[in-house]
């Protein structure tokens, strides 16, 4: 076990394609550190260098105290779960578990204990004879796990090992995998796109976009404090309501809406007041949009129109839409585009008409909302402002 | 939805007649193995009046068909094991570095492919002659590895290609060699492509006449088509005893087949399954 030292860290494919850049990283050891990001973002290949697969082309990658830039794969003793498994096709799952051990030319007899022990651990013992393509998907996860922790490596790297799950099993392997890296206490890079994957298991997490570490910090901090638009809509599921306003100094008008500020947000950030009278971006998030009828009479209220509603219990997702200018940067354009086209359609639709769809959250006992106009609160002290033009938090 | 319709019926009956045509060659050389010189020539496709079964023992004894069919066991055996075992991690080279020297290699290999070798049968002869190796196992192994070996990296080369890579780098990741990984899991997940390799180019390889004629008559090394020849005669050919020889040359690979059909068929339909 070791810790994970990224100095500096870059990769130039040959083409000039630049998939990571500058990455300044401390993992410690024994830590479960989450690489997040939409596709393309650089998580995999930052992954990926620490396994020895991508070349490193610029800073210096540690792994303990050796600079490991130009060491191969099998002298990095680190042990990697693939998205696919790879699980080699041609061997039982006990000989895809030695195989690991094989490889280090373990004697038979150690290699047989570590084997079934292994197995045992993964309730995988009464499939050990048979083929991977045998096995559910489920099972073949366990056996992908089972080839990387058989070895005891100083690290684990995991390329979204659960994306192939369904989602029951996705929730059930999610804690299994957090309870053995908790048991086993190996430093474990997990790259996953799934925030909420993110969220769950990580101790820290690191989010990236475009090659370039945007925030890494332990969930609640990147959920309650995101650096940027992108952080900020990124975290969260639903994710954050983002609104285009003006700001006068006290309110910030959403469309024609005005919100008074409470003392506190100016308190917490002071480089607010230098944008008085400018526009800037303003995020509530679900929880802080609050159904007007339970509400504290002094926060300030926003009508919108209730669309339509989720019921998900224990909460009541609510849909409304806003006359206000959404938010629309190419930041928050490539999270729509990572979900899929249609996605980009709505945010730009939603523009041009001039309204926000903005989620809320409600307690599922209390009375479904009437769709057409409906009353909400906003819990003022906890929104978040951010520059239109460059996406960073305003502190 | 009736499963065997009249349709059904009618295409297993032109299958069938299909096969049956298939199999007239087969009867006239099992007839004619059978017949005594004479009838052999005078009415060779009638039916045989008398089965005359000494003409294998004739044939195997003064064709000396057990030593020829130990010299094709061999000569096969030893040219499809070499091109199996080079092929492969030669188009396993060319197919993961990719680069300037791997395209050339590749592109010669093609040529090769394309060129009859027939051009450059004199200078080989020429030179296997000078290393001592005409009339050798060695030589003609040689010999037909060389020849084929285009052929088998050009299949080698574009499955591996389709191969996906995780398993290469799954391998490399658990600690083995690139040796160790192309032995333990790239080798293995090759399989259905070296089943075509081998039954392709063994197939060439024991129905063989041209080159064995060359390199190897004359000496205690020649296989079976060349041991055939033996009853050709400049003034007359002994028909009977030619089908005999080839019936019983025929027998190994009939062998073979029935005993690999399944396996063969998997290899040639199957791809990676995980």
């Amino acid at each position: 076990m070791a810790p994970v030292t990224f100095s500096n860290v870059g990769k130039t494919y040959p083409d000039g394609t630049r998939a990571v850049t500058d990455l300044n990283l401390e993992i410690a050891d024994g830590e479960f550190v989450v690489f997040v990001g939409p596709s393309g973002c650089g998580k995999t290949t930052a992954l990926r260098m620490v396994a020895g697969l991508e070349e490193v082309t610029e800073g210096d990658l540690r792994i303990g105290e050796r600079v490991v830039n130009a060491l191969a794969p099998q002298e990095r003793d680190v042990a990697m779960v693939f998205q696919n498994y790879a699980l080699y096709p041609h061997m039982s799952v006990y000989d895809n578990i030695a195989y690991p051990l094989e490889s280090q030319k373990m004697k038979k007899a150690a290699v047989r204990e570590r084997v079934t022990k292994t197995a045992e651990l993964l309730g995988l013992t009464e499939h050990l004879k048979r083929r991977p393509r045998n096995l559910s998907g489920g099972q073949r996860q366990r056996v992908a796990m089972g080839r990387a922790l058989v070895r005891q490596p100083q690290v684990f790297l995991m390329d979204e090992p659960l994306s192939n799950l369904d989602a029951k099993l996705r929730v059930q392997m999610r804690a299994e995998i957090t309870r053995l890296q908790d048991q086993l206490g190996v430093t474990t890079i997990f790259v996953t796109h799934d925030q909420v994957e993110a969220m769950t298991m990580g101790d820290r997490i690191v989010v990236m976009r475009k090659g370039v570490l945007q925030q890494q910090g332990p969930p609640e901090l990147l959920y309650h404090e995101p650096v940027n638009l992108f952080v900020a809509e990124f975290i969260g599921s639903p994710a954050m309501n983002l609104f285009q306003a003006r700001f006068d100094g006290e309110n910030v008008f959403l469309g024609e809406q005005s919100v008074p500020l409470p003392a506190r947000v100016f308190a917490e950030r002071p480089g607010l007041v230098s944008y008085r009278g400018r526009e800037i971006a303003v995020g509530v998030r679900p929880e802080h949009l609050i159904d007007a009828r339970t509400a504290d009479p002094t926060l300030p209220r926003l009508r919108g129109e209730v669309r339509y509603t989720e019921a998900l219990p224990p909460e009541r997702l609510v849909y409304a839409t806003v006359q206000a200018q959404p938010v629309v940067t190419e930041d928050l354009l490539e999270i729509a585009r990572d979900v899929d086209a249609a996605a980009v359609e709505r945010l730009e639709e939603s523009a041009e008409d001039h309204f926000v769809l903005a989620c809320s959250r409600f307690d599922i006992g209390s009375p479904e909302p009437p769709r057409g106009s409906y009353e909400f609160a906003i819990d003022a002290g906890r929104m978040h402002f951010f520059e239109l033009d460059t996406g960073s938090a305003i502190r | 939805m009736r499963r065997y319709t009249r349709w059904t019926l009618v295409r297993e009956l032109l299958l069938i007649l299909l096969a049956i045509a298939w199999m007239i060659p087969f009867y006239f050389l099992v007839i004619v193995a059978v017949k005594p010189d004479v009838e052999a020539l005078q009415s060779p496709l009638s039916f045989p009046n008398e089965l005359h079964l000494s003409n294998f023992s004739t044939a195997w004894n003064d064709a000396s068909l057990d030593r020829s069919l130990l010299n094709s066991l061999i000569i096969t055996c030893g040219s499809v094991l070499a091109l199996i075992a080079i092929g492969s991690i030669c188009a396993y080279a060319i197919a993961r570095r990719p680069g300037r020297m791997s395209a050339t290699l590749y592109f010669l290999f093609v040529l090769a492919i394309i060129l009859p070798f027939q051009l450059g049968l004199v200078p080989t002869y020429a030179v296997m002659r000078d290393f001592g190796l005409v009339g050798s196992y060695i030589g003609i192994i040689l010999l037909y590895t060389g020849i084929w070996m285009p052929f088998a990296v050009f299949l080698y080369t574009g499955f591996v290609l389709a191969l996906p890579k995780e398993y290469e780098e799954a391998s490399r990741v658990d600690g083995a060699t690139s040796l160790r990984t192309f032995r333990k899991v790239v080798f293995p997940l090759l399989r259905p492509v070296t089943g075509t390799v081998a039954i392709f180019t063994g197939l060439i390889i024991w129905n063989d006449f041209f080159l064995s004629l060359i390199y190897l008559n004359g000496t205690d090394k020649t296989p079976l088509p060349v041991a055939v020849y033996t009853f050709v005669g400049a003034f007359a050919s002994r028909w009977n005893l030619i089908f005999a020889a080839v019936l019983v040359s025929l027998v190994p690979i009939m062998l073979f087949f029935l005993v690999a059909q399944r396996q063969l068929i998997k290899g040639f339909t199957g791809g990676i399954k995980t």
